[in-house]
C-alpha cells in the first residue's frame, strides 16, 4: 500500500517558474492537507461505502507505462466541436468559437495575473479529511482549461473527450475545468471518459445572473480505473443547471456534485443512469444548497445493477433558513437483478425554511414480474423483455437531455450497452 | 360466463402461461401442441393471445416498439423476415383505421397513464396487428362506459373470422348485447356446469346463477 508521501512523491511536479507565488502556496498547502489525511477511507462518513485501497495498490504500483487497453481509442461520443485531453492533459486546442468565449489551457491562463481565476481555485477546502482527492488534485494543479463565456453569449456546444495514454511514471493524472458564464450566457458542454489508470477531475462553475449550463458525462472506462469527479458550483440569480450522469464503466467512478443556489429563482436538475456490472462500482454523493428564496432543485437517479456491481447513493438537499419559497425533489431508484449486487442509497433532506415544497424517495427492487409475462405474452423472448424493461428504466433519465443531438448520443450508448448485456 | 371465483381468469392465464399456476391435472392441446409444454412467448408465437382484465402500464416502453418487437419475434418464430418500420406503421395504420382508434396511441409508452377505456382499447389494438388464432379476452368489458364498451366490440366483431376462436370472459350479458356469441359456457368450481347458445346468456342475466345450483348442474351433468 502506497503511503500519502509516497503518492505526493510520485506525482509531484514543481510549478512552473512563471506561475505566481500564490498559486505555488495553494499547491504547497494543498499537499500539507494530503499528507496529513492520506487518501479518504471508510471510516469517513462520505466513504463509507467507497474504497479507494485499490487506487493506492493498484493503480501507483503495479499499472505502469504500455498497459493501456485500447480505451483511448474510443471515438467520442459526439464527434463535433471536440477536445481531447490525455491523461487529463489538453492534446489540442478545440473547435473554434464565437466572439466572447474564451477557451485557455489552465497553464497558460495561470502564468498571467488574474484575479478572478485566483479567488476560483483559492474557494476549494483542501485540508479536510474528506476533501483529501481535492487536496491531492490542487497539489498537483497544473493541467485543465480554464473557459470563460461572456454576457449574453451562447457559447455552444463543447465535447470534451478524455482519454488515457498510460505512458506516464504514475497513472493517476488530476486535471482542473474552471468554467464561468457571465449573465445571459450559456453553454452546453458533453464529456466523454474512457479512460484507464485513475483521473481526478474537478470542475469549479461560476453561473451568472440567467445563464445556462447544460451538461452531460458519460464514461465507459475499463475494469482497474478509478475516476473521481468533483462538480463545485455557485448559482446566482435565475440562472439554470442541467446535469446528466452516465455510468456504464467497468471500473470505479465517484461523482461529486455541490451546488450552491446562491440567489433567488436559480435551479439545477441533476440526473444520472448507471448500470454498473461484473465489479463496477458507481459513488454519487450530491449536495444541493439553497440559500436563497425561490429555488428549484432536483435529483433523479436510476441504477441497474448487475453481477457484483455496487452503487452508492447520497443526495443531500440542504434548505437553510430563509430559503423560503423553494422547491426539492429527489429521487433515487434501484434495480437489483443479482445476489451479489449491492446498493447503498441514503436520501437526506434538510429543511429549516418556510413554504417549502420537497418530495425525496429511494427504491431498490427487482422488475416487475407482471410486466415481464405482459410482454412475453406478445411473444416478445424472456431476455429481451428483460431487457428492454430495464432498458425503458434507465432510458427515461437520459430522455430528459433536452439538446436531440446529445440525447441521440447518449442513447445510442446506452443500447449499445444493454445489447452487450448478457 | 360464470360467477366469481369460479375459475374464469384462472383458465385465461394458465392457457396464456402467467407464473403462479400449477396445473395438477388435465392437458391443453392446441393446434395438435401440448400448449402447457411451451413458454409463454412461444405460446403468443402459435397464436394464443390473452387480453388482460387489467393490462399492465410499462412506463418508458413505446407503444409503437413495443408492438413491433411482438410482431417480429412471431415472424422470427416462424422464420418469416422481420417487418421494416415502414412495413411495420402501415399495418399499425391499417388496424387503427380500422378499429377507429387515433394514431396518438402510438406515440405513447405501452399503457402508461391510460384510462381504462384506452387500455382495453390498446389490447383490442394489439390483438389486431398479433391477429391471433386464439384470443381470450378476459374481462374487457368491466369498467367500461357505454361508448367504450361498443369501440371495442366494434373491435371483437371486425377481428372475428373462420380461422381465429375468441373466448369473451365476462360477467355481464351487456356486452353480449354488441356480440353475438356463438357458444355461451358457464364455468362454476373450476368447471363448464352448462353450455348454450346466446339465450342461455340473456337467462343469467334475468335469473342470475342460482338456478344452476338448484339443480342446473345436475341437468347438465345428466344431460352430458
Amino acid at each position: 500500500m502506497s503511503t500519502p508521501a509516497h503518492i505526493v512523491e510520485r506525482l509531484d511536479r514543481p510549478a512552473p517558474e512563471s506561475w505566481p507565488t500564490w498559486s505555488r502556496a495553494l499547491r504547497d498547502r494543498a499537499r500539507e492537507g494530503f499528507l496529513a489525511h492520506g487518501l479518504p477511507h471508510s471510516r469517513l462518513e462520505d466513504w463509507k461505502y467507497t474504497s479507494l485501497a485499490g487506487l493506492a495498490d493498484g493503480v501507483l504500483d503495479t499499472i505502469g507505462p504500455g498497459e493501456g487497453d485500447g480505451a483511448s481509442m474510443r471515438a467520442p461520443v459526439i464527434e463535433h466541436r471536440v477536445l481531447r485531453l490525455e491523461d487529463g492533459r489538453p492534446v489540442d486546442s478545440g473547435p473554434e468559437w464565437p466572439e466572447g468565449v474564451e477557451l485557455r489551457p489552465l497553464s497558460e491562463a495561470l502564468a498571467e495575473p488574474d484575479e478572478a481565476l485566483r479567488g476560483m481555485l483559492e474557494a476549494l477546502n483542501t485540508q479536510h479529511p474528506a476533501q483529501a482527492m481535492t487536496a491531492l488534485n490542487t497539489a498537483d494543479l497544473r493541467h485543465g482549461l480554464v473557459l470563460r463565456v461572456s454576457e449574453g453569449v451562447d457559447a455552444g456546444r463543447l465535447v470534451l473527450a478524455w482519454r488515457s495514454t498510460t505512458q506516464g511514471a504514475a497513472a493517476l493524472h488530476n486535471a482542473r475545468l474552471l468554467v464561468s458564464l457571465a449573465p445571459g450566457a450559456r453553454l452546453d458542454l458533453v464529456e466523454d471518459f474512457s479512460v484507464a489508470g485513475a483521473l481526478n477531475v474537478i470542475h469549479q462553475v461560476s453561473l451568472g445572473e440567467r445563464s445556462l449550463l447544460r451538461h452531460a458525462r458519460m464514461q465507459a472506462n475499463p475494469a482497474a480505473s478509478w475516476l473521481i469527479t468533483r462538480i463545485e458550483l455557485a448559482q446566482s440569480a435565475d440562472s439554470r443547471f442541467e446535469h446528466t450522469s452516465l455510468d456504464l464503466g467497468l471500473g470505479l467512478a465517484r461523482h461529486d456534485v455541490r451546488c450552491c443556489l446562491a440567489e433567488s429563482g436559480a435551479r439545477c436538475d441533476l440526473a444520472g443512469a448507471y448500470l454498473p456490472t461484473g465489479k463496477a462500482h458507481v459513488d454519487h454523493h450530491l449536495d444541493v444548497r439553497h440559500e436563497a428564496p425561490g429555488c428549484g432543485s432536483s435529483q433523479t437517479y436510476r441504477g441497474v445493477l448487475h453481477d457484483e456491481g455496487r452503487a452508492v447513493f447520497n443526495g443531500r438537499v440542504h434548505v437553510l433558513p430563509g430559503a423560503d419559497d423553494s422547491e426539492a425533489h429527489q429521487s433515487n431508484q434501484n434495480l437489483l437483478l443479482s445476489r451479489n449486487a449491492e446498493v447503498d442509497t441514503k436520501p437526506e433532506l434538510i429543511i429549516e425554511a418556510d413554504e417549502v415544497v420537497a418530495s425525496h424517495g429511494a427504491t431498490v427492487g427487482q422488475l416487475d414480474e407482471l410486466a415481464v409475462f405482459y410482454l412475453r405474452s406478445r411473444g416478445i423472448e424472456e431476455s429481451a423483455a428483460r431487457r428492454m424493461l430495464t432498458g425503458a428504466f434507465c432510458r427515461s433519465v437520459v430522455e430528459c437531455i433536452e439538446d436531440e443531438i446529445v440525447r441521440e448520443a447518449f442513447m445510442a450508448r446506452l443500447d449499445d450497452h444493454l445489447e452487450q448485456d448478457r | 360466463m360464470g360467477p366469481n371465483g369460479s375459475g374464469k381468469s384462472t383458465l385465461g392465464n394458465v392457457i396464456a402461461g402467467r407464473e403462479g399456476y400449477q396445473v395438477t391435472k388435465g392437458r391443453v392441446e392446441y393446434l395438435g401442441k401440448d400448449l402447457l409444454a411451451l413458454e409463454p412467448e412461444e405460446r403468443a408465437c402459435e397464436g394464443v393471445f390473452l387480453a388482460f382484465q387489467y393490462p399492465v402500464e410499462i412506463p418508458g416502453v413505446n407503444n409503437t416498439y413495443f408492438l413491433r418487437a411482438a410482431l417480429n419475434a412471431r415472424r422470427k418464430y416462424h422464420g418469416e423476415a422481420e417487418l421494416d418500420s415502414v412495413g411495420f406503421l402501415k399495418r399499425v395504420r391499417e388496424k387503427l383505421e380500422v378499429l377507429h382508434i387515433g394514431d396518438e396511441l402510438l406515440h405513447r409508452a405501452v399503457n402508461e397513464g391510460f384510462s381504462g377505456g384506452e387500455k382495453k382499447r390498446n389490447e383490442i389494438f394489439q390483438m389486431a396487428v398479433l391477429e391471433p388464432r386464439l384470443a381470450i379476452l378476459d374481462e374487457t368489458d368491466s369498467g367500461l362506459d357505454i361508448d367504450a364498451l361498443k369501440t371495442v366490440a366494434e373491435g371483437v366483431n371486425r377481428l372475428r373470422s373462420p380461422d381465429r376462436s375468441m373466448v369473451l370472459v365476462t360477467h355481464y350479458q351487456r356486452l353480449l348485447d354488441y356480440i353475438e356469441p356463438d357458444h355461451v359456457h358457464v364455468l362454476a368450481g373450476g368447471r363448464i356446469v352448462t353450455s348454450g347458445g346466446p339465450g342461455l346468456a340473456r337467462r343469467l342475466e334475468e335469473e342470475g346463477y342460482a338456478w344452476l345450483e338448484d339443480g342446473g348442474i345436475a341437468e347438465v351433468a345428466e344431460a352430458s
